[in-house]
């Protein structure tokens, strides 16, 4: 593995929320990971469960009130992100750290050429001439595959498709040459041929600059081709990480075998049937500190994991599980293994 | 003459009949529909061109079955969607629907056969009244069509509603906002049944929804279809989750079928090299199988349809494209066994 760039340790970002803001949210509870350079690593996770948050905080996006880190440490380099002024931040977004959302068409500047946001971000965090920084910008657009990037780049952001936008979201995140690339679903408002598209210019920006990647989204399909190391969150928590092989054939969290059922398999005959979930993603305002959040949703849940909380167990290399009752998976597991050939 | 073409003006239904086209189980049946939308200019509304959002597409579909119609945003599936509820001006073509052709009908016989047809929209955000809750949402309909007079009736049916889509009827007098995507899409399906309807437009109604949720809206519509003997016809962009509720699939891009077969069929042997890539760009949960095997991308964006390429609509995009598919347009055509596809060359590829 190559050297370590990004290391968070126990990251607690919480939100207050109420008229006298005393009800306390863990959004992110006790997060802890190490990002390598050139690593793709995947948070996977339902709506709600704090994969977004999660990432926010790295960027200290997070604003108060109501949202607030109130522990934990981010150490970009060895150097505590938390503990930078605002000015000192504002030069690492953008530049070493950069970002594309979810939604192209809201995170791009609807009255400014797409051309100049590009140029912006250049400006702002290189000492390149204004003629060298619009030069850049159309080298951007053609690396991203953008046709005729000469007159796209005067164009405004409606002008171009969901694909395109997202693809030029992605050019202007890049223009700096980011060590880390934080994705938070990419590719979930895009139609799946767009998509792919999209995952492989994102796999091979990944290859020729060694940019690190941080991969959010809740379709663990998505990332089985390209994630060195998966993340599943719920609750705000960490409940299962490591290598991707190992956590799509040997997965430790009944939450982790539900997800992975319940993407529809196109290699497999029709008759393999869906797999649910049951319930609903919890509201993360009303799950008590002592227990498995996942509890309710949970068939193999007993009175133990209701009220303790089940803490990370190392299961394989690199590998960790919390859970209260990984033995009594190993049945489900061998079956699903089985009928996935 | 059975009573499935009693209906249809003079001399049509005997020619369906006769070639066989409109069956008796044939709930909808369209044939060469066309939609283009006018492009306009100036004050005096000048038509300069036209959106040629569905252009020219015949289908049937069983009682009780389900169509998918799968392509790209742009592809034109939301229109047929829509034209099939009668909700739009069609350019041209027929649409039957148990036989009446919406063309020769009436206000008044529309209007009594409007609440057999429902709609379920992609976005549960936008597609329920913030203002109203979800009692008045559901019940709305069978206000409008007047079908209950009592109230306690109208309260047990909005009731027994909300219990067949597996929300707890004590919420009824909550509003949208209380409910997370995947039980507003669960609300939205309530809304639709309510007036008991027998032909569901569903479009795109799991894409705006975590993976986990899908998988229970597909199940639950699934489960519904074969107790209420409902017939879908299913939009989307995703072929694995589309296949898993349709019996045949359409693969649509701009305004045409490029492929129709059953969806066994359609995984199985894909014919048109449209429908091979949107295969290969389905990922699959498993890094193994999804590594190892070739993915054809393709290269940018679905055209415009106001200039859509002369020719074959995809050779601009196609690998095999050559000279006489940038010149002749395709038909679709009987590929053996039910098997349409429209491609020129697909025959033995």
């Amino acid at each position: 593995m190559n050297e370590p760039i990004l290391e968070v340790q126990h990251l607690k970002t919480y939100f207050y929320l109420g008229t006298d803001m005393t009800t306390e949210l863990r959004a992110v509870d006790d997060l802890s990971y190490t990002l390598h350079k050139g690593e793709c690593m995947a948070i996977i996770g339902e709506s709600g469960s704090g994969k977004s948050v999660s990432a926010l905080s790295i960027l200290r996006l997070v604003s108060y009130p109501p949202g607030l880190i109130v522990g934990g440490k981010i150490l970009f380099h060895g150097q505590d992100l938390m503990e930078m002024d605002d000015e000192e931040i504002m030069k690492i977004r953008g530049s070493k750290i950069s970002m594309i959302f979810q939604e192209p068409s809201s995170a791009l500047n609807p009255v400014v050429t797409v051309g100049k946001q590009i140029v912006e971000n250049l400006l702002r965090h290189t000492s390149i001439s204004k003629e060298d920084a619009w030069k850049r910008a159309v080298e951007l657009l053609d690396e991203v595959g953008i046709p005729n990037p000469e007159q796209r780049v005067n164009q405004y952001p409606f002008e171009f498709s969901g694909g395109m936008q997202q693809r030029s979201m992605i050019a202007m995140a890049m223009s700096c040459n980011p060590e880390i690339l934080i994705c938070d679903e990419p590719t979930t408002a895009l139609d799946v041929t767009v998509q792919a598209q999209v995952l492989e210019q994102l796999d091979k920006l990944r290859e020729t600059h060694d940019t690190a990647l941080i991969f959010i989204t809740h379709n663990l399909g998505v990332v089985a081709r390209y994630a060195d190391t998966v993340k599943i969150m719920y609750g705000g928590k960490v409940i299962e990480d490591g290598p991707t092989d190992a956590i799509f054939h040997v997965p430790h969290h009944p939450y982790t075998l539900g997800l992975i059922q319940a993407v529809p398999r196109l290699d497999l005959p029709r008759s393999h049937g869906l797999h649910t979930i049951p319930g609903e993603p919890p509201d993360m305002s009303k799950i008590p500190e002592n227990c498995c959040a996942f509890a309710p949703r949970c068939k193999y849940a007993t009175e133990e994991c209701r009220t303790k909380r089940p803490q990370p167990e190392t299961v394989g290399e690199g590998h960790h599980c919390s859970c209260f009752h990984m033995d009594l998976l190993e049945d489900e597991r061998n079956e699903v293994v089985r009928s996935h050939g | 003459m059975d009573n499935r073409t009693q209906n249809l003006p003079e001399g049509v239904g005997e020619k369906l009949a006769q070639e066989n086209i409109l069956t008796r189980d044939d709930i909808m049946y369209v044939d060469n529909l066309k939609m283009h939308f006018p492009i306009t200019k100036g004050i005096l509304k000048r038509q300069i061109g036209a959106v040629k959002a569905v252009d020219g597409v015949s289908f049937g579909i069983k009682r009780g079955q389900t169509l998918g119609i799968v392509g790209e945003s742009g592809s034109g599936k939301s229109t047929i969607g829509n034209c099939l509820l009668n909700t739009l001006d069609i350019t041209s073509g027929d649409i039957y629907y148990e036989g009446n052709n919406y063309k020769k009908i009436s206000k008044k016989a529309w209007m009594r056969m409007r609440k057999n047809l429902q709609m379920v929209t992609q976005d549960p955000f936008a597609s329920l009244d913030p203002r109203m809750n979800i009692f008045q949402a559901v019940a709305e309909g069978l206000q409008i069509q007047k079908v209950l007079k009592d109230k306690k009736e109208m309260e047990a049916m909005v009731v027994r509603q909300l219990q067949m889509v597996g929300i707890n009827p004590d919420f009824r007098f909550r509003y949208p906002h209380e409910f997370s995507g995947g039980q507003r899409q669960r609300i939205s399906i309530a809304r639709a049944l309510a007036l008991q309807p027998n032909f569901i437009v569903c479009d795109e109604v799991v894409s705006a929804l975590d993976v986990s949720i899908q998988a229970q809206i597909v199940t639950l519509l699934m489960n519904l279809q074969q107790q209420l003997n409902l017939t879908y016809v299913f939009i989307g962009h995703d072929l694995s989750v589309v296949r898993h509720i349709s019996n045949n699939i359409a693969v649509m891009y701009l305004g045409k079928f490029m492929e129709m077969t059953s969806s066994e069929e359609l995984y199985a042997h894909p014919l048109h090299p449209y429908t091979q890539a949107l295969i290969s760009a389905v990922p699959i949960p498993d890094p193994e199988v999804d590594r190892t095997r070739s993915r054809i991308l393709l290269k940018g964006d679905i055209p415009s349809p106001i200039h859509p390429p002369r020719g074959c609509k995809f050779c601009t995009r196609c690998k095999y494209a050559d000279k006489r598919c940038r010149e002749e347009e395709p038909e679709l055509t009987d590929a053996g066994g039910g098997h349409l596809v429209a491609c020129h060359k697909a025959a033995g590829a």
